[in-house]
């Protein structure tokens, strides 16, 4: 159950043998940058989907990505192979991204109104599993919709709890591989996703209840 | 709603992230979180609400668009990166940083030194005051006044006739 998204699916990373991959890391330490190619290679999906997830479909995500790996390329003589090279990977990626928000102050303002409470309430009787390829066009649209409020969601969130959320319910990282990331143990991993979940859940609440219609049906 | 930092029902947590998206039977099949969330008013909302977050994310697809231009870009930017830092520009520059900067030092020192040495020193007053006594010494003696009128006459004569 642990690295799949509530909804079942799961983005696999590139199957990789772990000594394939050190012997990579080595080989790119002493200058080789036809091995760092491959591991650009290996890991960039799931790269692209974790800067994708917290920047949320800035168009900065691939730039930011390349400032990462890049980064990751000058100070790779640093890195001592205690820990994968993915970890310390998403490790610098998820500083990287947040380095980016306070440096372009692009974390959106909350707004009020921009989904009706009719789509809000939808998304409570959405079934948590609805892929496919039968989405018919008007569920594009409403997932676009759905989607958006994520983001303005996820905006009420702090930094490490918005990250570990993007990374297990979009990118699919176990909890496992979250807490190597963020230096936490599986239960602290655990209970913090957990937590995080309700706080989301908890802004979701208050929207509804911001709602003008709300108050003049309660009143 | 429910806090969110009480501690007493940590483990319980713990149990029901495992359990999220697993479905009611999974979630029966843990005996004691099932008579826990029966006792547990918080913790009932507070998995009701973990659940509903997953379908908040439902609607999310990793954007993922790997592609081999996005690779051949990121190892361009690394061969600047590199050509940068081996550039004998990159290995001077922290030189050239320090030159400019004692420059500017330099030229602040010498600016304050200038004006403290023209308006302050003691030294230099005093040799100005003397050398002042020494030029007035070397002038001549004016010559005297006329005292009457012929004397005043007998001047104006003097000068017409070139004397």
């Amino acid at each position: 159950m642990e690295g799949k998204r509530l909804d079942g699916s799961r983005l696999e990373p590139k199957v990789t043998d772990a000594d394939y991959e050190r012997r990579l890391v080595r080989q790119a330490q002493s200058g080789d940058t036809a091995a760092y190619e491959e591991l650009v290679r290996i890991h960039q999906p799931r790269l692209l989907a974790v800067v994708g997830g917290i920047l949320r479909r800035n168009q900065d995500v691939e730039d930011v990505a390349q400032q990462v790996l890049v980064k990751a390329y000058v100070s790779l003589k640093r890195f001592d192979l205690r820990s994968a090279f993915g970890t310390w990977l998403y490790k610098i990626a998820v500083n990287e991204c947040w380095d980016y928000f306070r440096k372009k102050k692009v974390r959106r303002l909350v707004y009020e109104a921009d989904l009706s409470e009719e789509q809000l309430r939808q998304i409570e009787v959405v079934p948590a599993h609805t892929g496919g390829a039968s989405r018919s066009r008007e569920d594009a649209a409403s997932r676009a919709q759905q989607r958006q409020l994520l983001d303005r969601l996820l905006d009420e969130l702090d930094e490490t709890d918005r990250s570990m959320l993007v990374m297990k319910e979009v990118t699919g990282f176990t909890v496992e591989e979250i807490g190597k990331v963020f230096g936490l143990n599986v239960n602290t991993v655990k209970v913090r996703l957990f937590r995080a979940r309700g706080r989301l859940v908890e802004a979701y609440h208050r929207r509804l209840e911001r709602r003008p219609s709300s108050h003049s049906r309660n009143s | 709603m429910f806090s969110w930092n009480e501690r007493g029902c940590r483990k319980y947590q713990v149990r029901m992230e495992d359990h999220l998206g697993a479905g009611p039977e999974a979630v029966e099949s843990d005996v004691e979180l099932t008579v826990h969330l029966r006792g547990c008013t918080r913790c009932r909302e507070a998995f009701a609400a973990a659940q509903l977050s997953g379908r908040l994310f439902s609607a999310e697809e990793p954007e993922v668009q790997p592609s081999e231009a996005f690779v051949t870009r990121v190892m361009a930017s690394i061969r600047e990166e590199q050509a940068r830092l081996l550039t004998p520009a990159t290995v001077w520059s922290p030189l050239e940083t320090l030159a400019s900067r004692f420059a500017l030092v330099a030229a602040v020192a010498l600016l304050a030194l200038s004006v403290f040495v023209g308006e302050f020193s003691p030294a230099l007053r005093q040799a100005d005051v003397g050398s002042t006594t020494e030029v007035t010494s070397e002038w001549p003696e004016p010559p005297a006044q006329p005292a009457t009128q012929d004397e005043v006459l007998m001047s104006l004569a003097e000068a017409e006739n070139g004397i």
